[in-house]
């Protein structure tokens, strides 16, 4: 078989023919078109180019996500959050005049004139407010997310208008032996290796007029607390009246076979209790006694030749004449009863809780008022002795003392990441804390897992994400889930809750 | 048009319009003119079709024209690597078409062959040298044709092929034996 055609001295086309196939604006165009996209061809098509530019690609990737993890840092203690931990004291203090601020029984803050700057980095020297807040218990240093230090607390300096920042000269002055004191810094606690030796005549630490804090002349309805009323009553058994003879009692007409409701009360009788039920009476009265409800007038002759009575405070069941729809009711009272009590039960809590922060106040207002004015009245030199802090920034700090390890306990391990839907994140850090003294561990991070200090039971996991906080409850399992906590959740009452609720 | 025609200066003129069209496209338009009638006709012999050679032809040019940036002058006339793209184009598309391949060759140039291989000049030993082009590999008888029938040199040949000018000559030599040996055989078999 021939693998060519042969063709010899063939007919080949004419100049004409041929040039009618030539066309160089048609090849231009098409040129243009091809040269359009040959870079992006040049790119897929040489591998040493498109890794290169994969490369670079996935570089900016990993940079555009780092700064976006950057931003989505959980730095909850950026700014202190005003709404959910109010300030305990606020001092509103001129910025030319040198003050100390007696923040708790130990510790102090020396504010030189001018120590405070403004957003130009001026000197300000008009009048400002100080804020302090003590973060004392566990659920409020979660809500601030100021976790892994002791007795955590926030600074704050700002006018009406704008924050104003520290300068040179201010200082947390610490009386007694030296403690390592920490600030809240780029997201992290760092402890504060400059320190001054303190000696400082006392009568000139109070300079200003303790103010008194706003707790102490708002009313808890100003508060937003409900006004507790008195206690939802219990419901009394249903018993029910037959009158043999209704012509003798025409008052009791319309309450022939009604059952009825038994409303304790003091001086009446309670007629389970006082051989009431299941007796014959002579007589019987009805006179209304509130709203509702009827005393009932039980009599009959006594054995001693006098006259027996039982008086009962009774509201009617009309809809019942038989025993089982009374029960049916009276279980329902019942229901409403348990509803009524939960919910009076926890605006009473909410009252005491008031009441509790109220007096706090108080308390620390005239230890306050009272240091001060002792100050006043007191010249005698006599000397303070303690550390002195550089403030370099406001914020939180809080002090260092190892948070509570143990080492030969046994481990709980918890993923690293945690998904969430379709989303997942790694966390930053991870805290147990026992729910029964407030003891927080840190947890620490060995194999790419989380490994917490076994805690007696209950122990709640707090672990710190990118984007949010995750909590769950440890329950004696190899492991822990946890899940976001709801945004809803943003004071120290609502965690409360939300933790009391995650525990049923 | 074959390439000997062209003395050094006008290799180098051709080559500044080379480097105009490598500036500015729209001016390989002189060359598209200049070399448009050879490479239709040098594809048509092979594939014996008019809108397929026109197609081929254009594809030769899109080809020129997107790879001129890349096109490094050495001395030899441009339609050397026109030549080289075209044998490619016509060799991709028999490869893909799985058409069988033209030949076509002028009397006058197939009695220059038999003088070239010192063959008695006959019509029965140009029927056997024709029948002997069926032995040969498609890269074989390419090189054969563009030799003899196209008349391009030796140098121009070694670019086109990517080989050096003794190594084209050298397998001219290897060619015009395998020929020669073939037309022995097929006569020794007539004349048993």
């Amino acid at each position: 078989m021939s693998r060519y055609n042969i063709h010899i001295d063939p007919q080949l086309p004419e100049p004409d023919r041929v040039s009618s196939h030539q066309n160089f604006d048609a090849l231009f165009q098409e040129y243009r078109a091809v040269k359009r996209f040959e870079f992006w061809r040049t790119l897929y098509r040489n591998p040493r180019v498109f890794a290169g530019v994969a490369a670079a690609i996935a570089l900016m990737v990993l940079l555009y996500q780092a700064a976006v993890e950057e931003q989505l840092a959980p730095d909850r203690m950026g700014a202190p959050i005003a709404e959910a931990l109010p300030p305990d004291q606020v001092w509103t203090l001129m910025g030319d005049r040198d003050t100390t601020l007696r923040l708790t029984e130990t510790m102090s803050l020396w504010i030189p004139a001018g120590s405070l700057l403004d957003s130009a980095g001026q000197p300000f020297l008009g009048e400002y407010r100080m804020a302090y807040r003590g973060l004392d218990n566990a659920s409020e240093q979660f809500v601030s997310g100021a976790v892994g230090v002791q007795q955590p607390f926030y600074l704050e300096a700002h006018t009406d208008a704008t924050s104003l920042v520290a300068g040179p000269g201010l200082a947390l002055r610490i009386t007694g032996p030296a403690v390592p004191l920490a600030q809240y810094q780029d997201q992290q606690w760092l402890a504060m290796a400059e320190t001054h030796p303190l000696e400082i005549p006392a009568a000139a630490a109070p300079a200003t007029r303790p103010e008194k804090p706003g707790i102490l002349s708002r009313s808890p309805e100003e508060q937003g607390i409900k006004e507790l009323g008195s206690a939802p009553q219990l419901p009394g058994k249903p018993f029910g009246v037959k009158i043999k003879n209704q012509q003798q009692f025409p008052q009791f007409r319309g309450y022939a076979n009604v059952y009825w409701e038994y409303i304790p009360k003091q001086g009446y009788a309670n007629p389970w209790e006082e051989g009431l039920i299941d007796e014959t009476w002579g007589d019987v009265a009805i006179r209304r006694y509130r709203e509702d409800s009827y005393e009932l007038l039980f009599t009959r002759p006594s054995a001693n030749g006098g006259l027996e009575t039982r008086k009962v405070v009774a509201r009617p069941y009309l809809e019942a004449q038989t025993e089982p729809v009374a029960m049916a009711i009276y279980q329902d009272r019942m229901a409403e009863y348990s509803q009524a009590l939960s919910s009076w039960e926890r605006d009473k809590l909410e009252v005491q809780r008031f009441k509790t922060a109220k007096e706090k106040a108080r308390a620390d207002y005239e230890a306050a008022l009272k240091a001060w004015e002792a100050g006043q009245q007191d010249t005698t030199p006599s000397v303070i002795t303690g550390m002195s802090y550089p403030v370099a920034r406001m914020g939180y700090w809080g002090f260092l003392e190892a948070v509570a390890t143990q080492q030969d306990s046994s481990l709980i391990s918890l993923h690293t990441d945690i998904s969430f839907g379709t989303k997942a994140e790694p966390f930053v850090k991870v805290f147990a804390v026992n729910a029964s003294n407030g003891l927080i561990s840190a947890a620490v991070k060995e194999g790419g897992r989380w490994k917490i200090p076994m805690q007696q039971q209950p122990t709640m996991i707090w672990a710190y994400g990118l984007t949010r906080v995750w909590v769950g409850n440890y329950e004696g399992t190899e492991s822990v889930t946890v899940r976001p906590m709801p945004d809803s959740v943003k004071t120290a009452e609502e965690l409360v809750r939300y933790l009391e609720g995650l525990g049923r | 048009m074959a390439t000997t025609s062209l003395t050094s200066e006008q290799i180098r003129e051709e080559h500044r319009l080379v480097e105009a069209a490598q500036r500015n496209p729209n001016r390989f338009g002189v060359l598209y003119e200049r070399y448009y009638h050879p490479m239709f006709l040098f594809v048509y012999k092979r594939v014996q079709d008019e809108d397929t050679t026109a197609d081929l032809v254009s594809q030769l040019f899109l080809k020129a024209m997107t790879k001129l940036g890349g096109y490094q002058f050495r001395g030899l006339p441009f339609s050397a690597w026109l030549y080289r793209i075209a044998v490619n184009e016509v060799n991709q598309f028999f490869r893909d078409s799985q058409k069988k391949r033209h030949v076509s060759i002028n009397k006058i140039d197939l009695e220059g062959l038999m003088m070239e291989a010192e063959e008695p000049v006959s019509d029965d030993n140009l029927q056997v040298l024709v029948a002997s082009f069926q032995i040969l590999n498609p890269d074989e008888l390419e090189f054969l044709e563009m030799r003899y029938f196209e008349k391009i040199p030796f140098r121009d040949l070694a670019e086109i092929f990517q080989i050096t000018e003794t190594n084209a000559k050298v397998r001219m030599h290897r060619l015009l034996k395998k020929l020669k040996q073939y037309m022995e055989q097929s006569r020794q078999q007539a004349t048993n």
